[in-house]
């Protein structure tokens, strides 16, 4: 008999409704939600500029939503992000000899060129993000935590550095990452395409992605198999410290100035896209490519929203729920793969 | 009638069966010795008392009622304490506070009236003969004080049986007899205990009746008096084995792994062995005699405190699990399912996981050179899955074993260190392990293994190391050893 238990979980083969809504739930509710909006808000929705628009308003968070997706398949989160963003942004303004502070005579800053500006600003949200990642790590606290002080201290700096304003006057050269376009479509959405599919491949095809996974699913059964899990944990953490380097830079780029208050939906919005696309908060499943799907779902309900008129406060309701909806879906699906095993 | 009664109980895991038709009685005040080797069935007999496993065959019947437990809540209702190795209790709260724990004495419903909580404590462990200040923390207690604190919340609830798993296992010889004591006393007020130990010589002191497990049947049971140490001890090792697993082969002569002098706390004192390929090397001892501590530290993962590991002539300093793999380790870890694999990942990504190096290029992992290793291992270790993409999650107890086997071999290890590795998985995968293993020593790969059954060492190794207390007892070479020997050196004969 003992030869016939080959595999006892004969549903894991099986394609069940259940199965199908789970994995590809999202893509069904992304099209309904398409083709609802197209119907609502007949002439406006379906444009190539609204689309366009869109992509654009979507392609910052979904840096810094891709990314984080790394940070959450490895079982950690990090919620300094935003922080890091909004300090790279004033970081990146100021280091370009003409800026100028609004309500204060004179430019500010060191003078260097663009190019010198962006290569720095790139340095600190990865130093950011190592240092982060080697406090994790090292001295081993809850990443929960470090991130919460960490992020209290970028918005600390930005604050000092623009003493409080917002920042102007930038290059012209600089806008060309922000508001440029190529081929008809703006550079930022071009930025964020390459960015998915460079994460994507990491995540998926890699050394260093199959040892995120590993990680995530089990930190212990990985470190006996000669993970070197230390290494690959600070790394992620200065990935996504990078990429809110770059997103500060696109976002200055784009709103032509820099303001020290953090963006307060990215936070919220790049961990609900992760979410919503299906990377579990447990660690150990997810997909970059998938978050996309998050973001461009988030965006479009955004986006509908406001095209038909609903205010803002409702919004915030809105989308705080959508978040919950998520992860209660998570956190369902997670029970029934694994159980509260008694033995 | 007894004032309990378990009847005829059996309980199937997939492929084993844990226990045969096993009757065992208590009466009120009564003490029963409860022994066996390591996986004869005791821990399985007591958790279908306790109410953490509920599908068995046969009945348990307390006060000539027929019970039928669903959860540990009801059986604890019923009257039945279970006092387990690793103390339930809440170091940051004080004695009272835990002696009370989930029966709180509060005024008006919800205001803790501290004085009531002061007096019953005091009164419960008055009545046991036990002098503690109920407002200590439990923290600051020792752990024989802290096995006596237990022993009054289990009476605090009105316990009429007790059951104690290797109680006296951190205590002093002083704190054991003030145990004895308080159970004897116990004894005369009506409570039963179930003393579950390896410590023979504590069963026959404490003891009014012994129940003998092996294999998961009764082989004996009786009056004390019935019994002498090593009387238990032929009853537990039983002597139908057959030795006939292996011939021993010494087709090689290098010297694989020498340790000398290892020493990690109090959980491997001075050990020194050597291994040479195709060499397979038993290492026996009780539950928490260090085996595991002894294989953790050779790997890297428990940081020595003292000691050379010397591998193929060259003093080798492991400082993790990475330093052990490229010096040609492997380790297959006690419990498969926290250590051994990601559960989350299929097959094919866990056979690859410690290779990722040889599938490899600049970083990028190659399907055709990862897919050679995949389906080469998967064929050779006979793992039955539907395909190699199956998460490890859904995979029986035997096939994960053999994944994990898998990433090692996949390793082209020189030394595979296996922690009970064929723990919980069912006889025929079991037995194919065991052709693995005689294969792999063809091959000249050196095996340590740690088990806690005694037949399968036997009849696999070239040489058993025995070790109690974390200390080596002897060696016994494969001619020399049975059971006998082996549990003598053990516990200490």
């Amino acid at each position: 008999m003992s030869t016939k238990i080959g595999y006892r979980d004969s549903r894991s083969s099986r394609l069940t409704a259940g199965k199908v809504l789970s994995n590809y739930g999202i893509f069904i509710a992304f099209i309904i939600l398409f083709v609802v909006l197209s119907f609502l808000a007949p002439g406006k929705f379906l444009t190539v500029l609204n689309i366009l628009n869109i992509a654009k308003q979507i392609s910052i968070v979904g840096l810094l939503a891709t990314a984080l997706t790394l940070v959450l398949i490895m079982g950690e989160i990090d919620i300094s992000f935003a922080g890091l963003t909004t300090l790279c942004g004033i970081a990146v303004a100021t280091w370009q000899g003409s800026a100028l502070i609004q309500g204060i005579e004179g430019k500010v800053g060191f003078t260097m060129p663009v190019p010198l500006a962006m290569f720095l600003t790139l340095l600190l949200g990865l130093a950011g993000g190592l240092i982060v990642g080697l406090i994790v790590t090292k001295v081993r606290v809850t990443a929960l935590l470090v991130t919460l002080g960490a992020g209290a201290i970028y918005e600390g700096f930005a604050l000092f550095w623009s003493k409080a304003r917002a920042v102007t006057g930038l290059k012209d050269s600089f806008k060309i990452f922000g508001q440029g376009y190529s081929l008809g479509v703006p550079n930022l959405v071009w930025i964020f395409i390459v960015f998915v599919i460079i994460i994507t491949f990491i995540a998926k095809k890699t050394k260093f992605g199959r040892h995120v996974y590993a990680i995530g699913g089990n930190i212990q059964a990985a470190y006996l198999s000669g993970v070197p899990v230390t290494r690959v944990r600070t790394i992620v953490f200065g990935i996504l410290g990078f990429t809110a380097a770059l997103s500060g830079i696109l976002l200055t780029s784009r709103l032509n100035s820099a303001t020290p208050e953090p963006q307060p939906t990215y936070m919220l919005d790049a961990i609900a896209a992760c979410v919503i696309g299906g990377t579990s908060l447990a660690g150990g499943v997810g997909n970059p490519a998938r978050t996309v799907i998050g973001v461009l779902f988030l965006g479009v309900i955004y986006n509908g929203l406001t095209l038909l008129g609903v205010p803002v406060a409702l919004q915030y309701i809105i989308k705080g729920a959508i978040i919950i909806g998520a992860i209660v879906l998570d956190s369902m699906k997670q029970r029934t793969e694994g159980g509260y095993v008694k033995e | 009638m007894s004032y309990l009664v378990m009847n005829d109980i059996t309980k199937d895991f997939p492929g084993v069966r844990a226990l045969d038709n096993v009757t065992i009685e208590l009466e009120r005040g009564e003490i029963l010795g409860l022994v066996g080797e390591n996986g004869a069935g005791k821990s399985t007999l007591m958790k279908i008392l306790t109410g953490l496993l509920v599908d068995y065959r046969g009945d348990i019947i307390i006060d000539g009622a027929k019970k039928l437990f669903s959860s540990p809540i009801e059986s604890i209702r019923t009257g039945i304490s279970y006092i387990p190795q690793e103390l339930n209790l809440i170091p940051k709260m004080r004695v009272y506070e835990n002696i009370l724990l989930g029966q709180e004495i509060s005024d008006a419903g919800f205001i803790i009236n501290y004085k009531k909580m002061f007096k019953v404590s005091e009164t419960i462990l008055n009545n046991i003969g036990v002098e503690i200040n109920v407002n200590d923390f439990v923290e600051n207690l020792g752990t024989g004080s802290q096995q006596l604190v237990e022993i009054a919340r289990a009476l605090s609830i009105k316990s009429k049986i007790i059951i104690m798993d290797e109680p006296t296992s951190a205590l002093t010889s002083q704190e054991i007899e003030k145990l004895f004591d308080v159970i004897s006393n116990l004894a005369k007020n009506g409570t039963s205990t179930i003393y579950i130990s390896h410590k023979l010589e504590e069963v026959l002191t404490i003891a009014n009746r012994i129940a003998v497990l092996k294999d998961g049947k009764l082989v004996g049971r009786g009056d004390v008096k019935e019994f002498d140490k090593n009387k238990l001890i032929s009853m537990m090792v039983g002597h139908d084995v057959s030795q006939e697993f292996r011939q021993s082969t010494s087709k090689y002569q290098d010297v694989i792994l020498e340790v000398k002098n290892l020493h990690y706390k109090d959980k491997v004192k001075d050990i020194s062995f050597s291994v040479k390929a195709g060499e397979v090397l038993g290492i026996a001892g009780l539950m928490g005699s260090g085996r595991t501590e002894l294989l953790k530290s050779i790997f890297g993962i428990l940081r020595l405190e003292k000691g050379e590991i010397i591998i193929s002539n060259k003093k080798t300093d492991i400082k993790n699990p990475l330093d052990a793999i490229k010096n040609g380790m492997g380790l297959v870890p006690e419990d498969r399912k926290k250590e051994g694999l990601i559960l989350k990942l299929n097959v094919a990504d866990n056979i690859v996981l410690s290779i990722l190096n040889k599938v490899s290029k600049f970083g990028i992992i190659l399907n055709r050179l990862q897919n050679k290793y995949i389906k080469e291992y998967i064929q050779y270790l006979n793992i039955k899955v539907a395909s190699s993409q199956m998460l490890a999650l859904n995979l029986s107890g035997g096939n994960q074993q053999k994944t994990v086997i898998a990433k090692w071999l996949a390793t082209s290890p020189k030394l595979l260190l296996l922690d009970e590795a064929t723990h919980g998985i069912d006889v025929g995968a079991k037995d194919e392990i065991y052709n693995l293993i005689r294969s792999f020593s063809e091959k000249g790969i050196a095996i340590i293994m740690v088990s806690s059954e005694l037949a399968e060492l036997i009849g696999l190794c070239d040489r058993i190391i025995v070790i109690r207390d974390g200390a080596m007892m002897g060696v016994l070479s494969h001619e020399e050893a049975n059971e006998e020997k082996i549990m003598k050196l053990a516990m200490g004969g």
